[in-house]
């Protein structure tokens, strides 16, 4: 599971996020959604131990700036970076190494496989291009087996073909009972596989709805009704 | 740790492969290993000659790199901004369940390594030129390697990765800092002034024990005494405080707890330091965190198509805080500063050579000073310059017009004083502002045609020499035609020959280059 209470952060005077509170239970999958500068990267950002904040923020019920909560938390950027003298094997090797895994090669193998990066395994870091790192940084995130995983704009970048495994491999993630939490604002790509939702604007949590709660209704829409923002997510079309 | 290693192992073997695959490494080497005979070559006969080879000579040597080092080590440390994190180790190793501290001792080992380098080069120097013992100069590098390293390794963790000192405290560390070096210069000004400037007196003022009493930074520069030259009661108890000073501070540093808050300060200067990385790959001049500042300014645009290249370069030249005077406008301002002096000798007013100084300069000053690429080089990195209904070469034009306006003031800047502190004749002022004229605009289309044809071939360095050598051959050839000018007619019409020669070539140049904006190869 993930907590998060009372978590508020200041870049200077300005106030990125503005003191929210957050629940995600075992084997669910969070949404955050929110126009550009409402807070969500900022969030993920300080679950992932990136950023000084004020608040709690716990993951299994364990301090996130603990190393044992770290062991089974696992974190994809919106932005990946690459060892630009890193194989992408490599680059999965020294995670495993990081986190203390003794995953076998066929582990490594199949996930690679899955993203259709096993031709391109011994490509160094500086060789791929965004998507390939994204898929990259996907790979990286699942070798680990998290219990908890954040993925930031995950789908951006992405081919459809990837897009599609991605969504599959979250759902499977839910079926063990991982906790997920995407922020995005792509609203089409995450419709069929969200239980708790939280809208943002301005720093703040504007809704939490959960799937009982919406049924089928129109996410976008819901959206719209919370923010008053006729703009945003013009890129569930993209 | 055995991530950390793995990470250094992979990524050297990975970088050594690939560098050996590339012929021009070797050249590389080539160079490095000439420069490094040349330093030995050349270093013992200045040392003697300064009448510092000796052991105390090292020590005062090394006691200026510690009364600089050593506080701008600790400032960058306050300021989270003396450890280099790339944007990858913000993706993959912030977020790992690793111990913050050893990350912090991960990014220290590359300054470990650089300083062990060092540390071989000093043995090797202080055996050779310094005249110092060799269990001395062994001792002096067990010292760096382990008890150096501890301590300054220690002062990184404590300030980088403290959570319990406050910004507050921090500034405090900062300030002191900069007093210590302050001090060390006004005492040594002090010194300077009443004993006068000579060697000796520099000596005995590095190797006073006043200086050497100076928590931290004066003891480790009482080891270096102790070490390289003599006992001294004040060096061997100053030397013990360093002792103790390492294991106290080892010791703060090992228990202090530290959660990893430093990390948003790491990836902030990891992101300054990756755009800074990036700008100077492009040969750009970059500081790393340092954020332009613009004024309000607005420019009427007179014209259509690649013209407005050059309004929209003027609106934000506008827009700068020094308009369009840059590096170039402070080097002629310093040249006039050289000129003044070498006015002042009375054997210049006879010289026959008086009159080709001003342009003798100013072809010095486009020679040596490679000069970054200003908003022209942008324009190549820009999809819309490509864009652009106009041709090729009105766009080439255009783009790099107000470079030549800058050459003409920078060129007055200079000529103008210079002509009227050796005398020469306003012709020959104005003709000298003709051939800077020339000479930068050949330089400018030399690098544009470079990069046209040699771009994605050649690296930044040998982008450089090749840019160099043309600047040499193109000068060769104007000061051939200055020379037989001169010889058949008189020095104006030298200059003349200089201005057409170099002319004919830019505008050569100028043909080829146009094909660089015709690719859009340079976008990134």
């Amino acid at each position: 599971m993930l907590e998060i209470k009372g978590l508020t952060k200041r870049y200077g005077k300005t106030l990125a996020v503005d003191n929210v509170q957050l629940f995600v239970p075992d084997g669910q999958i969070g949404i955050l959604l929110g126009p550009n500068g409402a807070g969500k990267s900022t969030i993920i950002k300080s679950v992932a131990g990136l950023l000084r904040y004020q608040g709690v923020v716990a993951i299994q019920n364990m301090s996130s700036k603990t190393i044992e909560a770290k062991k089974v938390f696992a974190y994809v950027p919106e932005i990946p970076a690459m060892y630009d003298a890193l194989t992408v094997r490599e680059h999965m090797e020294f995670i495993k190494r990081a986190y203390g895994i003794t995953g076998s090669e066929q582990e490594t193998d199949a996930l690679l496989e899955r993203f259709e990066l096993l031709d391109k395994q011994d490509k160094l870091g500086n060789e791929l291009s965004k998507g390939m790192m994204q898929k990259v940084s996907i790979c990286c995130a699942l070798i680990v087996k998290p219990q908890v995983i954040l993925l930031d704009e995950p789908m951006v970048g992405l081919d459809p073909a990837a897009i599609k495994e991605l969504k599959k491999v979250v759902l499977e993630l839910k079926a063990q009972n991982v906790t997920v939490l995407i922020s995005t604002h792509m609203l089409e790509m995450v419709k069929d596989l969200w239980d708790i939702m939280y809208v943002m604007d301005n720093g703040k949590v504007v809704g939490t709805y959960s799937k009982e709660e919406v049924g089928e209704g129109d996410i976008e829409e819901l959206f719209f009704k919370v923010t008053g923002n006729e703009e945003m997510p013009q890129a569930s079309n993209q | 740790m055995n991530s950390f290693l793995y990470l250094y192992k992979t990524t050297t073997k990975n970088k050594l492969k690939k560098a050996m695959r590339r012929p021009v490494s070797y050249l590389y080497l080539l160079l490095i290993i000439g420069y490094v005979v040349l330093i030995f070559g050349t270093f013992g006969g200045m040392a003697k000659d300064l009448g510092v080879n000796t052991p105390d000579g090292l020590a005062a040597l090394l006691t200026v790199f510690a009364f600089f080092i050593i506080p701008a080590n600790m400032i960058s440390y306050c300021r989270k901004k003396g450890l280099i994190f790339t944007r990858s180790d913000v993706h993959l190793l912030f977020p790992a369940p690793v111990n913050p501290k050893h990350v912090l001792l991960y990014a220290q080992v590359k300054q470990v390594i650089f300083n062990f380098l060092i540390g071989v080069f000093l043995v090797v120097a202080g055996c050779l030129w310094f005249e110092v013992t060799i269990w001395r100069m062994l001792l002096y590098f067990l010292f760096a390697q382990l008890i150096e390293n501890v301590l300054e390794g220690s002062i990184m963790l404590i300030l980088y990765g403290s959570e319990k000192l406050t910004q507050t405290m921090l500034n405090g560390i900062r300030v002191v800092m900069y007093a210590c070096i302050s001090l060390f210069f006004i005492i040594g000004l002090i010194l300077l002034a009443t004993k006068g400037f000579s060697i000796d007196s520099i000596m005995g003022y590095l190797s006073s024990q006043w200086v050497q009493m100076v928590p931290l930074i004066g003891w480790n520069i009482a080891v270096i005494h102790l070490i390289i030259v003599a006992p001294t009661v004040v060096n061997v108890i100053c030397s013990a405080l360093y002792l103790i000073s390492a294991v106290v501070l080892f010791g703060v540093a090992y228990k202090m707890e530290c959660s990893g808050e430093y990390y948003e300060d790491a990836i902030k200067f990891a992101e300054d330091y990756a755009v800074a990385r990036e700008k100077g790959k492009k040969g750009q001049m970059a500081f790393i965190g340092k954020k332009e500042k613009f004024q309000k300014a607005n420019v009427v645009y007179k014209g259509h198509y690649a013209k407005a290249l050059f309004y929209r370069q003027l609106l934000e030249y506008k827009k700068n805080k020094f308009f369009i005077f840059g590096i170039n406008s402070i080097i002629c301002v310093g040249a006039v500063v050289l000129i003044y002096f070498m006015g002042t000798d009375p054997d210049l007013a006879t010289s026959p050579y008086r009159p080709f100084l001003i342009p003798g300069i100013l072809a010095y000053i486009c020679f040596i000073f490679s000069g970054y690429p200003t908003k022209w080089s942008k324009e190549m990195n820009s999809p819309y310059t490509y864009l652009i209904p106009d041709t090729a070469f009105h766009k080439l034009w255009y783009a790099t017009q107000i470079e030549h306006v800058r050459s003409i003031i920078d060129g007055a800047l200079f000529a103008i004083p210079a002509a009227i502190i050796i005398k020469v004749t306003p012709v020959q002022a104005a003709l000298s502002i003709l051939i800077y004229i020339c000479l930068q605009a050949s330089k400018l289309y030399g690098t544009v045609m470079m990069e046209s044809l040699l771009g994605s071939i050649l690296g930044n360095t040998a982008k450089l020499l090749f840019r160099m050598l043309l600047m040499g051959v193109l000068i060769g050839f104007g000061v051939l035609g200055a020379v037989l000018g001169t010889l058949w007619f008189n020095i104006e019409i030298g200059y003349l020959f200089m201005i057409i020669i170099v002319a004919v070539m830019t505008f050569v140049f100028m043909l080829v280059a146009a094909g660089a904006f015709e690719k859009m190869e340079a976008v990134d």
